[in-house]
């Protein structure tokens, strides 16, 4: 095993990296919190729907992934991992994005009992044509309630007007048409493609020790085989958005937007973790509460403080996003154009910069005081996207107002990459 | 973690917990008045309205760069309903000065006497220009209008109206939208007088800070800006349900979504109040309970369904999403559940698991400042235990025909149902 330790004197903090002999990539982040917080996430996501395994191309139905999720609580002898961490006082729950599905608890006692406990559910599938069949129903309800959420809605038709090969063009739920082709033994077959521990990360915070957790991870792996992990097939997006508008009618009082900037997929490392800290600089410099423009929009009543943005990225797509509502979504989308325009010719105000460089830096410092957040957003994603979470000051100091210019230039240069989702109000 | 509630003089007090524990410090002030039909509208935009500009920080901008000066101190204001009172104020969660840089140290730069200032300045100092309050007017009847667009939130406050018709809690914290439209300046400037007049005013701070030097903050931003206001309480409770009122009302939804809200006859301060807090846990408070186990998991009737105990009004409420051809089966599928409560048919696995998840919560707590301080707000205003540890014996002590006895005295109120007239797969209108 390879166990490595990260300091940081400027955070005063902490912590381990191993790799397990299964190929588990294993993060240890000691504190002393009350709370223990458990997260095991797999690389793969919602947005992953097909994939070559022995040679074989192997197309999943929309949903698989999240459906996956919900049936890996259950267990062989009928009861289900929610009963057990319950008993352990824990509380347990799992998510799915478009790359990623996590699996969490958290907890204040029973420690190395709720960890045996995360990686026997997740390392021991048990699906039967009954128990996937009831599950459709929680499934189907779950969609219908997403279905009536107009934010969901006008997000999701952007993203199917920005990508037209990417996985997260799809909803991350499926339909209830989808759903309807899942069976026991298409969910063994995504599970045995991608739930390999080489495609994993467990990453723990809390009062604990890399020892203690190595114990753990070695009684419920040990001696495990797994097959041959699924390579995903790769896909080549175009740089320009599909289509520049779409419009939806729903019961809601005003219409509502959402506006997605397409930008390149930067695979995961270090250049991928600072294009998006640069964003986050530049977003705040732009479009945060101290920008001018947002206080002239405030003004002139064409948004609300509901009002948001922001940089996401990940490997099957990158984008720079703005949502709110407003009676003049049009105007508020041209205003929006001419900024990103002005600032890809280069009108920032370095004192924007450093103030809002600044900034970042602090509120990634306040980061560290819950267990939830450095085990999940700070560990697990930067350490998924190859990048150790103590350089993260330094790559933010590092950055430079030229570099925020030039990414300026590059994210929001071409109006072809912009796409207008309008969610309007039925009369 | 230790934590003491200081009387500082002129109206204020504070609650102060000193730890080493977290790099980053919280202070809050609430003002607590009682719930007033015609007043509650002005009050809620007090804060959100001094947000927009002060005498040192004329507009919205400068108040969010001072934030910013500040090592990005997250600071926000909040508007509650707490039973029949109204809790508002501002809360901040600062960066540690350990973390300052050098050169700032050197100076004497405080994050924390810069925060004092801030919170002086948009409660004590606000603008209210005219333009201001007419744009925040026109964001709260914006927030009116959308009240639709959150299907289980319309519904919930639907049911609210129908539940809670001609008592105190009946009324929503911004009012409609006619008592809106006719607030002005004069109405936000008298408001604020009133709140330092007749609000209760208590700090809450969590940090490496001793409660001297809060206390002496405390004096030097607000001195005597606040007079001395009781703590006397008028919480309408009724005991029981006169009888069942069933609504129906339809929405454009593809999901129908189902709300039974029950009068418990017991608050915060009754003795039965730690049996109805673990019955309700057992019932339907997260995914070890019977709601959870049986109507989704066993009757795949919903993805959620849960129940919540408003220990101020004495009232547990279930919501749950559910196909519109359901609502029969999940109405007593929920009924059924209650019955076995009545009945002490309680695994020895759902009580022990209702009793983990609750001290879980309460150790958990030792991590977040905010429940201490919500613990502490609600304790002074309410009554009931006086701190988490008297609140986990109280509730551990429960026996299981206990828990019977106070599921029996429940009654049902109100059963309200909005149905999604959205058929299945059919789309809204698509271009």
């Amino acid at each position: 095993m390879n166990n490595a330790a990260h300091v940081s004197t400027r955070l005063r903090e902490r912590y381990y990296k191993i790799k397990h002999e299964s190929g588990l990539t294993v993060l240890v982040f000691p504190k002393k919190l009350t709370t223990f917080h458990a997260i095991l996430g797999v690389d793969f996501g919602s947005g992953d729907l097909s994939f070559v395994q022995n040679g074989k191309k192997v197309m999943l139905p929309t949903g698989t992934a999240h459906f996956l999720e919900h049936k890996l609580f259950d267990s062989e002898d009928g009861t289900n991992s929610e009963e057990r961490f319950s008993a352990m006082g824990a509380e347990a729950n799992a998510y799915t994005s478009y790359a990623t599905t996590r699996y969490l608890f958290s907890a204040t006692k029973c420690f190395d009992e709720c960890l045996a406990e995360l990686l026997s559910m997740v390392f021991n599938p048990y699906f039967t044509k009954e128990s996937v069949q009831k599950e459709k129903g929680i499934i189907e309800q779950e969609i219908a309630m997403y279905d009536d959420d107009p934010y969901e809605r006008v997000m999701e038709s952007c993203l199917g007007a920005m990508y037209s090969q990417s996985g997260i063009r799809e909803s991350i739920c499926g339909s209830a048409e989808s759903i309807a082709k899942i069976n026991a033994d298409v969910l063994y077959q995504a599970y045995s493609a991608f739930y390999h521990p080489q495609n994993m990360i467990l990453s723990v915070c809390g009062d604990v020790t890399p020892d203690q957790i190595l114990r753990t991870v070695d009684r419920e792996l040990g001696g495990k085989s797994f097959p041959v992990c699924a390579s995903g097939i790769p896909f080549s997006e175009p740089d320009r958005v599909i289509t520049q508008r779409v419009e939806q009618r729903m019961n809601v009082a005003r219409p509502i937007f959402f506006m997605g900037v397409k930008d390149k997929i930067v695979p995961t490392g270090t250049e991928s973790v600072r294009r998006s800290l640069v964003m986050t600089v530049l977003n705040n410099m732009l479009f945060s509460g101290t920008s001018e423009l947002y206080n002239r929009l405030i003004d002139e009543r064409l948004i609300t403080p509901s009002f948001s943005f922001g940089y996401s990225s990940g490997r099957l797509g990158s984008m720079n996003y703005f949502s709110g509502s407003s009676d003049e979504p049009d105007t508020v989308a041209e205003r929006l154009r001419n900024e990103m325009r002005d600032a890809s010719l280069g009108k920032l105000s370095r004192d924007d910069f450093v103030r809002c460089r600044r900034s970042l830096l602090a509120s990634y410092y306040r980061a560290f005081d819950s267990s939830a957040v450095i085990a999940d957003d700070i560990m697990y994603s930067y350490v998924s996207s190859n990048t150790d979470p103590f350089v993260v000051p330094d790559i933010i100091e590092s950055i430079s107002f030229e570099e925020t210019a030039d990414t300026a230039a590059a994210v929001f240069g071409d109006p072809d990459k912009i796409a207008l989702s309008l969610l309007l109000p039925m009369s | 973690m230790n934590c003491k509630r200081y009387e500082i003089g002129n109206g204020l007090s504070l609650v102060h917990i000193k730890t080493e524990r977290f790099k980053s410090a919280r202070l809050t002030l609430s003002l607590t008045l009682p719930l007033d039909r015609d007043k509650t509208p002005v009050r809620s935009m007090l804060m959100s309205t001094g947000f927009l500009g002060t005498e040192r920080y004329p507009d919205f901008r400068s108040v969010c760069s001072r934030a910013e000066e500040l090592y990005a101190v997250d600071v926000s204001d909040f508007n509650l309903m707490r039973g029949d009172l109204q809790i508002l104020g501002l809360t901040a969660t600062m960066l540690g000065e350990d973390y300052m840089t050098e050169e700032d140290r050197k100076n004497d730069f405080s994050i924390l006497s810069g925060v004092f200032e801030l919170f002086s300045e948009i409660v004590l100092r606000p603008l209210y220009r005219e333009s201001d309050v007419e744009t925040e007017k026109i964001n709260r009847m914006n927030r009116i209008k959308a009240r639709k667009n959150n299907a289980f939130g319309y519904a919930k406050l639907r049911f609210n109206k129908k539940m809670f018709e001609g008592e105190p809690s009946e009324q929503t914290l911004n009012g409609e939208l006619g008592q809106l439209e006719s607030i002005c300046r004069e109405d936000l400037v008298a408001g604020r007088e009133e709140l330092c007049r007749v609000s209760r005013a208590e700090f809450f701070y969590c940090g490496t800070e001793d409660a001297e030097r809060i206390a002496s903050l405390i004096k030097e931003s607000f001195g005597a800006c606040f007079e001395q206001a009781s703590d006397t309480r008028e919480q309408f409770v009724k005991r029981r349900a006169d009888s069942v009122k069933e609504i129906e009302e339809s929405g454009v939804y593809r999901q129908g979504n189902l709300l039974m809200g029950f009068r418990t006859g017991v608050v915060l301060d009754d003795p039965e109040f730690y049996a109805v807090e673990l019955m309700n846990h057992i019932f339907g408070d997260g995914t070890s309970s019977k709601l959870f186990a049986n109507v989704r998991e066993k009757k795949s009737l919903c993805y959620f369904c849960a129940s919540s105990y408003d220990e101020e009004r004495g009232v547990i409420v279930v919501g749950a999403g559910i196909d519109n051809d359901d609502r029969t089966a999940a109405v007593e599928e929920i009924l059924r559940q209650l019955d076995e409560i009545r009945r002490g048919n309680i695994t020895d696995a759902e009580l022990e698991a209702a009793r983990e998840s609750i001290e879980n919560d309460c150790r958990a707590a030792e991590d977040h400042p905010s429940d201490y301080e919500d613990f502490a707000r609600i304790e002074r205003l309410f009554g009931g235990p006086r701190t988490i540890e008297e609140y986990r014996r109280g509730v551990l002590s429960v026996t299981r025909e206990q828990i019977a006895e106070a599921a029996r005295r429940i009654t049902l109120d109100t059963v309200y149902f909005l149905k999604g007239t959205l058929a299945d797969g059919e789309e809204d209108d698509y271009e």
